[in-house]
This record gives structure tokens, sequence and C-alpha cells, in this order.
């Protein structure tokens, strides 16, 4: 499915479905049953020019739908949508995985895909960096990290570094701490006199996953990783 | 292939510009057809309007869509392919048409029959109007209509590749203003001042370029409006190099834009 902007404004709905159709080589009556899957039949005469960008998301998937595939491809399907196009969205997608499709989605709304997935996929910079059930990939992450705010971040990764923690820089002023639980840092900052902003232990989320994985591969400071120690490199099984 | 064709008709007929285009050729050929009979007037003291009475003039107004067709075929063949680099749909094509040649092929089939259907309009206007102006200013209907087959596959080829002629250059440009400008403006202006140049400085007859080789393939009906005979004269080509020339005209942009434009990757 491509994103939702790949119309001629002028063109209706049902036209647009039918002649979808006719090049991808599928039978024209599907037009109809996919108008009705995403629930667009009573728009199929209206021109694609006034449709709402969750209206052309269905239309989208309308036209992945006609030749009736075994697994859907979906590239950012939930951009710009609205609450409620989301949530259909996300109904939709379970509906069609309940039907026995694949569908593989890509999209940088992690929260969001977490209400959704059932398996995930992380890659970044051309590199997988974890896949696994929801369940598997977020598993050993609860807890693990805990991120601190301070100005005093360059300090901060001196007292780790002596004291044999795990850091990361995620930014001039927030340091991303590994495979640590709070009674352990708390002492360390109040013993150092480390003034803090914030101090979180990240969740168990795929975001904080994502974040977690990712952290230091562009984001940010280029040089956020000096004086850390080698990024581990999570392995589904190792988590699971 | 089959297939290819028929979502490229469905997306011309779903666009207004080509429904625009297909209207203008209504008044377009009314104007000529008013230029016709004014023209056959002028041996007539007194008189504006006159039927026609010589062989030219019969077919003449029997092909008087032929302007419309140069200018309106072209700009059809134009809407065809710019149309979705416009509109971004080109994407959604190439993905459920992975074969890139054949989407130009179908594009080019498409071309072709919205071509002679201003081909269809012209000549449908010159029977709701022409033939009966014709006969109420004491013309016979049957001498005009008698001229069908020298006049009828000339203007309806001429379509073919002038809408081919668009098309290519629709293919190499892919910006529609640009575009349509290039063949509309290049064929009726540019053309006509190369051709006046070649003649005052090298007294040759330029007549190989897309105008006036069409008019060549359209045979007497070009030559008052557009065509040769409106630049002086000059010698026009013969109807089959004609052809084979605008044929060219159309083949040779499409090439290249197949190879420069068409094939690249889209996003």
């Amino acid at each position: 499915m491509l994103e939702a902007t790949s119309f001629h404004p002028a063109r209706r709905a049902r036209a647009h479905l039918r002649m979808a159709a006719r090049a991808g080589g599928h039978d024209v009556h599907r037009v109809e049953e996919v108008l009705d899957l995403v629930g667009l039949r009573g728009d199929a005469k209206r021109k694609i020019g006034g449709f709402s960008m969750g209206m052309r998301q269905r239309l989208e998937l309308a036209t992945a739908l006609l030749g009736d595939p075994d697994v859907l491809v979906l590239d950012e399907p939930s951009n710009g949508l609205d609450p409620q196009g989301i949530a259909w969205l996300r109904d939709f997608m379970r509906y069609l995985a309940g039907e026995g499709r694949t569908v593989l989605v890509s999209s940088h709304l992690l929260s969001e895909m977490a209400q959704t997935i059932d398996d995930a996929v992380i890659v970044s910079y051309g590199q997988l960096r974890a896949k696994g059930t929801l369940a598997e990939i977020t598993a050993g992450m609860t807890g693990r990290v805990m991120r601190a705010r301070t100005p005093e971040a360059d300090r901060l990764s001196g007292v780790l570094s002596q004291a044999g923690v795990a850091f990361r820089r995620l930014g001039p002023d927030e340091v991303a701490m590994d495979g640590v639980q709070p009674e352990q840092v708390g002492p360390l900052l109040a013993t150092n006199q480390i003034v803090l902003y914030e101090l979180v232990q990240e969740g168990g989320d795929l975001e904080s996953v994502f974040l977690s994985l990712t952290a230091g591969l562009g984001f940010g400071d280029p040089a956020s990783t000096a004086g850390a120690e080698p990024e581990p490199q999570p392995q589904p099984g190792a988590r699971a | 292939m089959t297939n290819a064709i028929r979502a490229e008709l469905i997306k011309m007929r779903t666009m207004p510009g080509v429904w625009v285009t297909l209207c203008l050729a209504l008044p377009l050929t009314v104007l000529v057809i008013v230029g016709v009979l004014v023209a056959a007037g002028d041996s007539v003291p007194g008189h504006t309007f006159n039927h026609v009475h010589t062989l030219r003039q019969q077919r003449e107004l029997l092909g008087a869509g032929y302007f419309g067709i140069l200018v309106l075929a072209p700009i059809m063949g134009v809407l065809c392919v710019t149309g979705e680099y416009r509109h971004k749909t080109i994407t959604t094509t190439f993905v459920l048409v992975p074969i890139r040649v054949r989407v130009l092929v179908a594009k080019v089939a498409a071309t072709a029959l919205w071509a002679i259907l201003i081909g269809l309009v012209t000549l449908a206007t010159v029977a709701a109007v022409a033939l009966p102006w014709n006969a109420g200013l004491g013309g016979v209907t049957t001498q005009v209509t008698d001229q069908a087959g020298a006049v009828v596959p000339g203007l309806l080829a001429s379509a073919v590749l002038l809408g081919l002629f668009g098309l290519g250059f629709g293919t190499l440009v892919k910006n529609q203003v640009a575009a349509i400008l290039l063949t509309i403006g290049g064929s009726l202006i540019l053309e006509s001042l190369l051709v006046a140049l070649a003649r005052a400085i090298f007294h040759y007859d330029l007549n190989w370029l897309p105008n006036a080789a069409g008019a060549a393939l359209a045979g007497d009906i070009a030559r008052g409006f557009g065509g040769g005979g409106g630049r002086g004269g000059e010698r026009l080509l013969q109807w089959w190099q004609g052809g084979l020339v605008m044929l060219a005209w159309g083949l040779v942009p499409l090439a290249i834009g197949y190879y420069t434009t068409f094939r690249r990757d889209v996003t």
C-alpha cells in the first residue's frame, strides 16, 4: 500500500478502483467487495479530492485488497489519521490478520503499533536490532534502562565510567544507563552531588525498546557513546 | 496488455482536462467552418458567406476540424502522461503494471483512441453545422460528403500521430504546462518563425517540422489553416512522407523520454 496522496483528485473512488482492478488484472467485481470492506460504499461516487486523509487511507487499503492478497505490506498507514481513523485502522488490521493474512506494517508510531501487532522487527540503519513477538522483545527491558536528565551530564558520564556502569549519552543533558536499578543509581548520584532534573526508569514498552536499541546510532550527539561500554546487541532469544 | 489499455482509458475518461480538450474541438471546428464559408464568399460580391464550390473548398469544409486536431490532439497526448506526474499517480501505475514499456504502449493506444474521438467530434460538428449551413447557402451536400474518402483517413491519421507527438513530448518533459507550451507553442509559433527564416535566408522549404508534416498527411484540408498554404504556399511533403515524419516526431521523443524519464525510480 502506498501513501494516500497517489490519487487523481477529480477521479471518483469507484473509478479509481476500477482502474486499479483493470491495471492489476483483477476481477472488477472485487471493486464493490473492497468498497464494502473498507466502508466506502456510500462514498464511491464522490471525487477523491474531497476525501479526508482517513478516507484516502481506506481507499488505498481497498486498492491493495483488490487482488485478495495473502500478504499486505503497509507503509506508515496511520500517518495523518485522526484518532477515530487510527482506531479503525487498528481494528481493520486485526480483522485482516484474523482472516489468515499476514499484515506487515512499517511505522514510527511505536506506541500505536504496540496495541496492534503480534510480532515486531526493529531495524535501524539497515541492521536488524531485534525480532520476535512483542512480549519477547519487551520482556527483558522492564527496569533495565534508567534515563537521567542533568546539567552535569559530562560529570555524570565520568562517575558512571568509574563505577563501571554502562551508559549512553542521549543528548547534551541526557544519559541512559543500562542494566541498573534506581537503588544503585540514586546513592551514586547523591554521593557525587550531581544535580538532577529527572531520573526515569524506562518501561518495557516498544518505544522504549526501540529508543534503547537505536540510541547512539546517529540520533543526537554523534559522540554520545564515548566512554561507554559497547552497546549490547539484543537477541530475542536472550530476551525471551 | 488489454487490461493496461483499459486502465489507461478509464484514467483518461476520468480526467476533466481530457473532456475540456475534447469539447474545445467543437468551437474550433465551428470557427474554421465560418472561415471556409467566408472564404467561399470572397468570390461573390456583396456576400459575406457563400457555399463551397471548388474541390478544395469542399474538402476544407469537410476537414474543418483539422485546426482543432492540430491544437488539441497533442494536448490530449500530453495530458495522458503528465497528469500522472502532476498528481503523483505514476507510482500507483508502475506498482500495478511493473513493466513500464507496457504502460507506455497502453498510453499510446489510449491517446490514439482519444485523438480519433477528437477527429470524430470535429466530423460530427461539420455534419451538424457545416453541411446544413452550406446547403442553406445553396450548396450541394453530396458534393461535400463525396470527399469523405479523400479527407477522413488523413484527418484521423493526423489526429493519431499528433496525439503521439504530444505523448512523446509529455513523456520527455513531464511538466504539464511546459509540455503543452512546447508542443503547441512549438508547432504553431516557433515553427512558423523557423519556416519563415529558412525561406528568407536559405530559400529552403522547412517542410519536415511537425505542423507542416501533419499538414502534408492531412492533405488539402490543412492548407488553409495552419498548414502549408497559410505560410505562403511552401511545398509540402507527400502525404505518406508527412505521415512518416509525424511518426518520427512522436516516436523519437517517446523513446528518449522512456529511457531518460519513464524508466527512472519514482517515489
